[in-house]
């Protein structure tokens, strides 16, 4: 995936320490930035055509949910930068969309550890957290988000979800040959947690 | 009693907009005693989130004890995160 925009996102995602990122134009610092921001995704995928009206609205709450996520699960303790990466590029000569959502959060395995203490590795948890009805927010009833989106992507070999927690991945839909968005080697060497997701969609 | 929920917004995703709509309905639009059922109606909604949705009608089913009938679209967003809520 050669575009500026996903490389400019997986620089800012793997800090080699934390703190020392600028802020970018991509970040969202609050959730009304980013709810401001999906509103002219969905738009900018139907007026341009990128996508049906339909299938811009199941990638506009899959995003929602996604980006949503960064937020309910990091107020009031991000470890750094506070807000989500949230950036689009076209793919496929304007046939579709690549998006990243990414945030330098507690990532999901310190989420969920709050009501699963036996989870130990953050592979573990990504697998939970997109199979399970589990959610970190206790005691709220919450966590099917997440299922949502394992469920959308899996709808259709034209979607395709590719997401990180910490240096852990798990990828959904019509995905392979993307595995390796991020380099191994610098994946490894990843410090603090967050989340990345990249969403690949791609016009009927 | 019919809501029409475009008048919430035309792309609803987060979980606190789906509280403040169903804070709003409970204030402005629900029967405060009726057995009437409530019809939700999203024609007009181009976007709708699992989250959004589970704060607006799991309330709306915990606060109220009125039948709730969603009424036919065809919006794939709407259809999908209602399947998430058992609808």
């Amino acid at each position: 995936m050669n575009s500026p925009n996903v490389e400019n996102a997986i620089i800012w995602y793997l800090p080699l320490h934390l703190g020392e990122a600028e802020v970018p134009p991509e970040l969202c610092p609050t959730r009304d930035v980013f709810q401001a921001r999906l509103d002219t995704l969905y738009q900018e995928a139907v007026n341009r055509k990128l996508l049906p009206e339909d299938e811009a609205a199941l990638l506009t709450a899959v995003v929602g949910e996604i980006g949503n996520n960064c937020f309910d699960h990091n107020l009031g303790r991000w470890p750094d930068l506070i807000g989500c990466w949230f950036s689009w590029t076209y793919i496929k000569e304007e046939k579709g969309l690549c998006v990243i959502v990414a945030d330098r959060g507690q990532g999901i395995l310190n989420s969920l550890m709050k009501v699963q203490p036996e989870l130990k590795r953050e592979d573990q948890a990504l697998h939970l957290a997109f199979e399970k009805r589990i959610s970190g927010r206790s005691p709220e009833q919450r966590g099917n988000g997440l299922k949502f989106v394992r469920s959308v992507i899996n709808g259709s070999a034209r979607r395709a979800l590719l997401f990180y927690s910490g240096s852990a991945s798990i990828g959904f839909g019509g995905c392979r040959g993307l595995e390796e968005l991020m380099d191994p080697a610098k994946i490894k060497e990843k410090q603090g947690t967050g989340t990345f997701a990249a969403i690949f969609w791609e016009n009927a | 009693m019919r809501i029409t929920m475009k008048k919430f917004g035309a792309i609803l995703v987060s979980r606190p907009a789906g509280r403040e709509a169903f804070l709003a309905a409970q204030a402005y639009l629900l029967p405060p005693s009726s057995t009437e059922a409530i019809e939700l109606d999203f024609e007009g909604v181009k976007v709708l989130a699992p989250s959004w949705a589970d704060e607006f009608i799991t309330a709306l089913k915990k606060n109220y004890k009125n039948p709730i009938q969603i009424l036919p679209t065809k919006n794939s967003s709407v259809i999908e995160s209602l399947k998430m809520l058992e609808m």
